[in-house]
This record gives structure tokens, sequence and C-alpha cells, in this order.
């Protein structure tokens, strides 16, 4: 396939284009030609939720908050969390610590502005970490930021302090890269209580290298280049997400050529050669696993099954999890090294996990008493091995694991049932803790903190992730906070190991899949830089270039 | 038209009966079922006092009877309240896919219709004859396919596979907004075609079928065989003596086909991603969004109820001979 | 004597099209009720998901296996059973309530046949798709059986429908008239006169409503809120297969060709039973 510069050549794309702009071309013409640097079009499965950095819980929201605001730091290639060495400067040009570490000065930069002009000054960052830290509001990254950081202090327009409760080695990483500043000017008009449904949420104004421009809901969101971006020109003008109802037809608008990025593609659709779509091996930090309810519905009484841990571990074994990771997450997906995403620097491959073996589960399960009942199910007083897996309906790699664990347990006796819930039942009954298992499935930020909501007694009623199966054990609570106030990453190491092997030896979960990430991108992006993590953060790197132009440059050559 | 009076008034009391009878059921049985708006959004991050806080502030701890004459109130003095899971007000979420729905509905309802006279009325004329059978054969194949399946099928052969169609979606997320307003035209109505299309061959051959009976029946009565007797143009007997009369069951079934396709379209708008009423409904259900729904049914059984009583009062236009139920 | 017989018998039947249509629902109700003998595999089992998923057709398996590596004609088969199955209790349960009450209004008349016309007509204003969608996310743990009920619980106001005008031409028949002024009791008119003369018109409706019910069925399942996994119904299958298009069209193409034959044929009896029943049409052929 060649192509000279500009012109189309490649047969599949003619089609739709074609008719488009021949009917543009027919009709109308540009009504404002936009700057070089072109669009890009990302394809999306879902819509964001809200657009205000404290109160975001989707994934898709995050895309477009990061571009939109601005941090005072951003993290380095080497997603280094427990120093700020690597971090490189952004909304803050220069900081400082104090001699005991324990408060950090940041030098904001004086071209920094709001996109309505306005400079950004220090009050903003004091007044974002008021609003975030406000229990009013309800921000769990806020509940996080609160648990580190005292307080923010301003000293002049331009220079404002952090000081921080404890010597927690992962501070700066916690505050900088938690807080967005925020608009003083504009939000302080904003009630506390109502800033959800506040028309900023939806259309916010930031300091970032985009600006808002739209959203139209469940159909795109679209933002563009700020006006002199303080910290340079992002090189793509426009960037529009396009939502799709759901990941088929996204991955389809790449292949139409209608969108040029999407961020996962099936193997099925990696593997196939598609003119003008290259696939971009993403670097996964997404872990599924699956939760034992440690109690009996709400109560405090322990699971009549999975209260077990004997039970946990045979059924443990009695999963054959390389099948499942293959089937599920394709070839390059791998099984977990234990309660962590292989990406986090705590991995550690030497952990002893009970190994797939289906006749030493059948044997466990037998010595529990639990005997092959005639409808090749087990029983022990009477009463089945019965229980069931709930997964949220919006999750289709979540729905498909039970279907396959429910499968491989069915070989051993187990009558398991997969509840699919929609989105509300799902919240209610994680709520009112009713399940028996719930596969979750997390997005491992850079730190290995995660491990504490996941884990630990004081996650227990903090809601939603945290912790759902109510497990307490106090040699992985004590082992956890070691390392999160570990001076040295050596150190920390060590006792995130001890916390891993003892829940892997405790078992009050599985831990499933990890998969790697393919994303396919249109061969006209020039993918400059990739932040493997977190794709969307070097958008402002990227080029659009190559043929089948796209969007006003396109009415614009045809004029 | 001075029948029309008792009519009318009597279609508008049923109407409002049925309508209170449904929104009444329909509030009562959603707030009894579990679940409310807040999980919709947040449930990854809640805790139990944020859940209570937010009850407590839309006013979800109330007594049903409480909620409801506060609804009632609030909707008729025109605040439809907000929707969750749409994060906007409900009026413009309903304002915005009641407009997305006509766009489509419309159009594949017209040219289905014609469509649907044109056959049916030729297939009555060719009665017997291989072709015309034939056709019906078709007909009955057509409509035996889901729609869902019509739609994947549509969705794949002409938007993937021949590329003659934009895959799905109201506009070019690209393109929209530096187009002209012919342009930004001319882009929805690329995007309408072939959702468009695929409904109007289903409602094409679903009421062809009325149609097609009711020309037959006509075809036997007296004044037509007298008109052609006197040798009137075959066109002229069609026109003026066939088709007035044989319309009634074609325009009784538009009238309550047309409405139902609002909310009924919950198959096409998923497939072919079109932001209208069955879309929205099938989310605001799932997401367990109380006013929207509510407002939904409200707008559904009104339009229900004014689609089926402005056919009848067509009906009773076009052929005076036709008795009006009371 | 034969020959007049075959000739009856051809002429009640009509078309070749309508053999065939029979010998098509008589070989899937076959099927469905043989479904554990004559599927090749268990529908659940999943014999290698990491290596064996998606496969095309082939001798091992004739219909090609789906993304858990589960046989797809076993899960056809099976689906069968299924689909079948909740469209023969729905429309059991909408026949029976709906003559039920059809049958009470048309032969009640008056205020009772007011009350029951202006209810029906309300509920058939709400399309059906939508209070099933309702229900179904009210109660998320509706098993197949329940399914089933729902939908028939939805779908017996067409039928009161059809019962009642038939009813209400029944019981203003003379016989009829002259039974009640005899003193015969309604429940013996109605039994013994008035229901059997409805039995033509509640066969079309019936045979009509199984036609609508599959479809509904395999929508919602495709919707996801029908026949959960892992219980195969042709709706759900079709789901599973969405996602990769033609790359695995034996997943879309074969459930999908098994709804549209069985509905046809529903549609070719159901056409020519209302044709042998509504005179007007009769009399036009």
């Amino acid at each position: 396939m060649t192509f000279t510069r500009g012109k189309p050549v490649r047969y599949h794309e003619f089609g739709r284009p074609a008719a488009i702009l021949g009917l543009v071309a027919v009709f109308g013409c540009v009504g404002d030609s936009a700057s070089r640097g072109g669009t890009l079009v990302v394809s999306s499965a879902g819509d964001a939720d809200v657009l205000f950095p404290p109160l975001t819980a989707l994934a898709q929201s995050h895309e477009v908050t990061d571009l939109v605001f601005e941090k005072l730091a951003a993290i380095g290639p080497d997603l280094n969390t427990m120093s700020d060495a690597g971090w490189t400067p952004r909304l803050a040009q220069s900081w400082s610590w104090s001699r005991d570490s324990m408060s950090v000065t940041f030098h904001l930069n004086p071209r920094a502005t709001w996109h309505d002009g306005t400079p950004v000054r220090a009050n903003d960052v004091r007044f974002a970490f008021d609003l975030y830290t406000d229990p009013k509001v309800h921000s769990s990254d806020g509940r996080d930021i609160a648990e580190v950081t005292d307080s923010v202090s301003v000293s002049d327009s331009l220079t404002c302090t952090a000081w921080f409760k404890r010597a927690a080695p992962e501070r700066f990483y916690t505050l900088v890269g938690g807080l967005v500043p925020l608009p003083e000017h504009i939000l302080s008009k904003v009630p506390r209580d109502s800033l959800l449904q506040s028309p900023f949420a939806h259309a916010p104004v930031g300091s970032g290298p985009y600006k808002f421009v739209k959203w139209e809901p469940k159909q795109r969101i679209e933002i563009a280049a700020a006006d002199r971006f303080y910290l340079g020109q992002p090189r793509v003008t426009r960037v529009i997400w396009t939502i799709a109802p759901e990941l088929k037809t996204a991955v389809q608008r790449v292949f139409t050529g209608e969108a040029d990025f999407i961020e996962t593609l099936t193997p099925a659709e990696a593997s196939a050669p598609h003119d003008g779509v290259r696939p971009v091996r993403l670097r996964g930090n997404v872990l599924g696993y699956a939760v034992f309810n440690m109690h009996e519905d709400g109560t405090n009484a322990p699971h009549p099954l999975f209260g077990d841990r004997a039970l946990r571990r045979a059924l443990s074994m009695a999963l054959d999890r390389k099948t499942l990771a293959a089937n599920i997450v394709d070839t390059s997906g791998r099984v977990p090294y234990g309660p962590f995403s292989r990406s986090l620097w705590s991995a550690d491959s030497t952990l002893r996990q009970a190994p797939f073996d289906v006749d030493a589960a059948r044997r466990a399960l037998d010595s529990l008493g639990w005997r092959m009942g005639k409808d090749s199910v087990r029983y022990k007083n009477g009463k089945p091995l019965a229980f069931s897996i709930v997964t949220p309906s919006s999750s289709e790699i979540r729905n498909r694991t039970a279907v396959v664990m429910q499968e491989q347990w069915r070989q051993v006796g187990a009558k398991v049932t997969a509840e699919v819930l929609d989105f509300t039942a799902m919240g209610e009954r994680m709520r009112a803790k009713k399940f028996d298992i719930v596969i979750m499935q997390t997005f491992a930020a850079p730190s290995p903190s995660g491990v504490r909501q996941a884990w630990s007694t004081s996650s227990i009623g903090m809601g939603g992730a945290n912790n759902p199966g109510r497990y307490s054990n106090p040699v992985v609570d004590s082992a956890i906070d070691n390392a999160l106030t570990a001076p040295t990453v050596t150190a920390a190491r060590a006792h995130y190991r001890v916390a891993y092997q003892a829940l892997l030896d405790d078992a009050p979960g599985i831990w499933l899949w990890e998969p790697a990430v393919t994303a396919g991108a249109s061969t006209r992006l020039d993918l400059a830089t990739l932040r493997p993590d977190a794709w969307w953060t070097s958008i402002p790197t990227w080029g659009v270039t190559g043929s089948a132009p796209r969007g006003a440059e396109a009415a614009a050559k045809k004029q | 038209m001075t029948r029309l009076r008792p009519f009318l008034l009597a279609r508008a009391g049923h109407a409002l009966t049925v309508l209170v009878v449904i929104v009444t059921l329909v509030f009562v049985l959603f707030r009894l079922t579990p679940g409310d708006p807040f999980l919709a959004r947040s449930q990854e991050h809640a805790t139990e006092e944020e859940h209570a806080a937010f009850r407590a502030r839309w006013g979800y701890d109330r007594p049903i009877a409480v909620q409801y004459v506060k609804w009632v109130g609030n909707f008729v003095s025109g605040d439809f309240g907000w929707s969750h899971s749409a994060q906007r007000p409900v009026r413009e979420v309903l304002a915005t896919a009641f407009v997305n729905s006509t766009l489509l509905m419309i159009p594949a309802f017209v040219l289905g219709w014609l469509g649907a006279v044109a056959l049916g009325t030729w297939q009555a004329f060719r009665q017997g004859r291989w072709l015309a059978r034939a056709s019906e054969t078709v007909a009955i194949g057509v409509l035996s396919i889901p729609d869902f399946v019509m739609a994947l099928a549509a969705l794949w052969v002409f938007a993937f596979r021949l590329r003659l169609a934009p895959s799905g979606g109201m506009v070019d997320v690209a393109l929209h907004d530096s187009l002209t307003l012919a342009g930004r035209t001319a882009d929805v109505v690329a995007h309408l075609a072939l959702p468009a299309l695929t409904l109007a061959v289903v409602v094409m051959f679903a009421v062809s079928r009325y149609h097609r009976a009711a020309v037959l029946g006509v075809l036997h009565e007296d004044y037509v065989r007298t008109a052609r007797a006197s040798g009137a143009a075959e066109s002229d007997v069609v026109r003026r003596h066939v088709l007035p009369n044989a319309l009634g069951p074609a325009i009784a079934v538009a009238g309550i086909l047309l409405p139902g396709m609002f909310a009924g379209g919950v198959f096409v708008e998923k497939v072919f991603a079109w932001p209208g009423m069955g879309r929205t409904l099938v989310d605001a259900v799932l997401g367990r969004d109380f006013e929207l729904v509510q407002a939904i049914v409200v707008v559904s059984t009104v339009a229900i109820a004014l689609g089926s009583a402005l056919a009848d009062i067509v009906a009773v236009t076009f052929n005076p001979r036709v008795q009006l139920d009371t | 004597m034969i020959a007049g017989q075959a000739e009856r018998a051809r002429r009640t039947l009509g078309g070749p099209a309508v053999y065939a249509a029979l010998a098509v629902i008589a070989l899937f109700v076959l099927v469905a009720l043989l479904a554990p003998v004559i599927a090749p595999h268990d529908p659940f089992a999943q014999p290698d998901a990491a290596t064996q998923a998606n496969l095309a057709p082939s001798g091992a398996h004739l219909l090609g296996t789906d993304r858990y590596s589960r046989d797809v004609l076993s899960r056809l088969v099976f689906g069968a059973r299924v689909s079948l199955g909740i469209a023969a209790l729905a429309v059991g349960i909408a026949m029976t309530l709906g003559t039920a009450v059809g049958a009470l209004a048309g032969y009640a008349g008056g205020w009772t046949d007011r009350l029951v016309t202006r209810t029906v007509d309300a509920i058939l204003s709400v399309p059906r798709v939508l209070v099933l969608i309702f229900i179904v996310a009210a109660f998320p743990h509706l098993s197949v059986f329940g399914l089933a009920i729902m939908l028939g619980l939805t779908g017996w106001p067409a039928m009161a429908k059809v019962v009642r005008a038939q009813v209400r031409e029944t019981a203003a028949m003379d016989y009829v008239l002259a039974a009640r002024a005899l003193g015969v009791r309604p429940l013996g008119i109605l039994t013994r006169h008035v229901l059997p003369a409805a039995v033509p018109q509640i066969l079309v409706a019936a045979t009509l409503a199984v036609a609508t019910v599959i479809p509904l069925e395999a929508g919602l399942s495709f919707l996801g809120l029908g026949v959960r996994q892992p219980t195969p119904s042709w709706g759900n299958m079709m789901l599973d297969g969405a996602d990769f298009g033609a790359h695995t069209w034996w997943l879309l193409v074969f459930p999908g060709m098994a709804i549209v034959i069985t509905v046809l044929s529903i549609n070719v009896i159901g056409e020519r039973l209302r044709e042998m029943v509504d005179p007007r049409v009769r009399a036009s052929r």
C-alpha cells in the first residue's frame, strides 16, 4: 500500500468518507478553518461520568480530565512513587523540601493560566486541597490525600507549601499525583454538596494543554488545544472521543477509518491484518481477581462455605488459571504472581502459590466431608456445594470469566451460578454485602498501596472496591502498615512480600488474570511517546500525518 | 364535526385514566424494587453515609406517597427533575432523545407506510398472480426476521462490508461541527439512511398486509363494480373509490404503530447506536433513574393515546361511514 | 376414495409451503424433545477453553465451537429446548388467562365488558418489550421458568381481545340466546356452545403469539436480559457471537437461521389457519 502525501489511495477508506465528503463538497464548505495539527479521534466504548477530578470514578473520565487539567508535577517514565525522583515540573516549575522532609514548597509557573484567561495562583492549590478533603465532597482521592497531608499554606501568589502528617514514603506521589489544582474564582461560588450537578462538572475549566469544548452525552466529548499553552503547544489541535454503545462497534470505527485509536483490541482483531491500523502494545496494569465473601450475606456470621480456609484453598486448586487467562485475555495474558500486578515495583515472582491440581482439589474436598452426589454435585450434611459469582453486566471480560470458572468448578462437583447484574443491582448487592463471590477488576495505579484498599481491615466499610469480602488478618495488616512507612524501597519490598505471601496462603481471593493490553492505532498517527500505563497522557506529543485527512483539513483541501 | 366532540372528550377522559394508572403503577413499582439512582454512578467508592446523604437530599427516603405527591406537583408545573444517569435535567435528556427518535422514526414510517399502501394495493389488484403471491411470501419471510437480526444484518452488509453507510451513531464526530447547516443536515441524513430504511422495510411489509386485506374487501363492493362498469379509468377508480374506503385499517394501524415505534425501536437503536428514546429508556431503567423513566412513560403514553385518537379522526375524515367508537 | 381424501387434505393444507412449515416445526420440536440424546456433546462442557475456543465448523464440531470452546451444535439443540419451551409455556399461560378474561368480558357484557376492554386496551398501549425490560430489571434472578411466566403474563391481553370479539359474536346468536332463556347455566353455555366456536380464532391467535414470543425472548436475550449464561437460548447464542462478526460467522448464522426458520414456519402455518378461519379472505381466493 503506497500513498502520496495528502492523497488517499487505500481502497477500504474510500467508500464512506467519499460519500460524506461528496455531500460536504456539494452542500457545505468549512465554517471555521482549523489550524495545522489535525484532529485525533479516539474510539471509546463508554461515556465519562463527570469531568471533575475530585469525583470522577471512571477511567474514561480520567482520559479527558488528565488533558484538560494540569497537576503540579508529572510522574517520570519509571513510575517512581517512593520519592520525587524522576518527576517533571508541570504547574509547579520547581519545588523544594524542608530540612525534615515533612513539607514541600511549590513555586508555580507564572505563565500558567486557566482556560478563561485568569492566571493560576497559589490560592487555587490551597482551594483545591480544601475542596478535595472536604467531607461534604466525598472524594476518595481526597481521602487518600487527607491521610498524608495536613494542610496547604500560601506564602505569595505563586508559592504554596504542603505540610505532611507523617513520613509516609509515598506522600509526594499521593499529594501531587492525586491533587488537581482547581480554579477558585469559579468553584468557590458552587455549594460543596452540589458539585456533581454543577455546570463545571460537565464543562470544566482547567489549565492543561487542552481546553474543553463540548460533551454530547453518550455521543462524544471534544477538547481543543488551549491557546498558548505555557508548556508548549500540543501537536494535535483537536481530540474527540467518539462513544459507541459497545466495544465491538467502537473497534469497528477504527477499522472503517472513523476513528484513529482504540484502547483495547481483542486477540482476533489484533492478529488479523487491517489496512491502516496497527496494533500497539501497552503495559497492562489491570488485575482481575475473585473475592470470597468471608461472612454470610450482610451479617457477621462466618460464611457457611467460605469461612473455611481449606475450602477456599481447595477451590483455588481446582481452577485452571492458565487456561482461564488464555481464553479470557488471549495468549499473551498472564496469570498473576500474587495479589498484585506484575508492573508494580513490589512485584515478586518467587511467592508460593497453590498449584492447579484437580485431583488434589477433589481429595481435599472429600476430606472436608463434601461427598459427590448422584447429580454430580457435592453434598455435606444435606447441603450442596452451591454458590454464585456476581459480575456487573458492563464488564464483558468479568462475565466471561465467571462462565469459565463456573464450568471448571462444575468438574469438581460444585454447583455454581453466574449472576450478571446491571450496575444498580450490583451496587446494591455490594453495599449490602450479599454475595458469595464477586469478580473485581482494578487498575493498578503505579503505587502498590492498592493492596491496602483491597485486603486490609482498615478498608472495611469504605465501600466499593475496598475489601468487599470483609477479610481481616492482623498479619497482613501489620505487614502492609510496615511497608507503607518503610523508608527504603528494599525494606518496603520485604514487608510487601510478607503481606503477599500471607494473602496467598489464606486465599481470601483468587488472582485470575493480567491482560497485556493491545491497542489499535491508525497508521496516520505518529505516536512520539507512549506512557505505557496511561497512554492518554502522551496525546499532546502525538502527531497526525499521512493520508486520509480528517475534519477541517479535509474540507479545506476540497476547496 | 359535531360528532367529534363527544368522541374526543370520551377519548381524552379515557386516556387520562390510563395515564394516571400507568404512571402511578410505574412510580410505585419502581420505588419498591431494590436500588436507587445513587448506585448507578459511584458504587466503586461510595460509603454508607454518602448513600444515606444522597437519599436524604433527593427525598428517596420519604414515604412513597409523599414522594408521589411531590413528583406530580413538580411535573405538572414543568419541573421534570434531575436525571442521575445522564447528569442533566430530565427535560433536556427527554427533548434530545425525542428529537433524535423523531428524526429517525418519522422518515422511516412515512416511507414504509407509503410503500405499504402501494404494495398492498398492487398485491390486491394482482391477487392470484404468481408475482403477487411471491411477494406475499416475501412479506411473511421478512416479518419473521426479528428486528435485531435484521438490523445486525443490514449493519454488517452495508456498513462494514460494503462501506456504503456509516457504522452507526448520528453524526460524524470529526466533521460535523466544521460543516455549515446544509453540510450538517447531509451528515445526519447519511447516518440515518440505513436504520431508517431498515425500519421502513419492516413497516412496509407489516402494514401492507392490513392494507391488502382491506383493498380486497373493497374491490368486491358494489360501488367499485359500478364505477368500473360506467367506464371510468382504472386509476380514477382506484383513487376515488377504492383507496379512500380501504385506507381505514392502514391508518388505524399507523396510529398505533407510530407512537409505539418511539420507545419500541430499542433494538434498532441499540444496533445502530442511534441516541433515541428506546435506548435512553433502557439505560434509565437499568440505571434506576426514577425521574427519567417516569417522564418517558408519561410522554409515551400520551403519544400513543394521541396517535390512536388522531388515526381515528383521520379515518373518519377519509370515510365518513366509519363508526367512531366511544 | 383415497384420492378424495388426499384432495381434501391438499385443499385443507394449502400449498407446499405449509407442508414444509409443518415438517420444519415437527422436526424442531422433535429435536428439542430429544436434545439429550441427539446432542453430540454436553452443551455446558468447555473441553479446552484455551485452545479450542472459536473453532470453525469441522468434523469434530459440526457447527464449530463458541468462545468458551463449547460445541455449537449441542447448544443449538438444547437451545431449541429452551427457546421453544419458553414459547410453549408463555403462550399456554397467555391462552388460558386470555381466554378466561375474554370469555368473561364477551359473555357478561355491560360494564364488566367495558371495564375489561378499557383495561386491555390500556395494557396493549404500552410496548411489551419495555414492560419486560422493566420486569427483568426488577427481578435480576429470574429463571428460565420465571421468564416464560412473565412473557405469558404480558401476552394475555392480545388473546383476550380476540376471544372477547368471538364470544360476543357467538353470544348474540339465536341458539345461545335460546339456551339462556331456557335457563341453562352460564358455565354450561360457555363450555358447550360459546367457547368451542371460538377455538379456531384462539388457535390462530395462539400460533401467531408463538411467532411473537420467540423473537421477543431472543431479543431480550440479545440485550443480555433474557436467558442467562450458561443456559443456551438462540438469542443469547447470538449475543455471544455478536462480538467477532465475520471472524466467527457460525456463532451468528446458525442461531439466527434457527430463529428465522422457526418463526417463518409458524407464520406460514398461522397464515394458513387464518385463511381457513376468516370467511372474507376465503371468499376472495
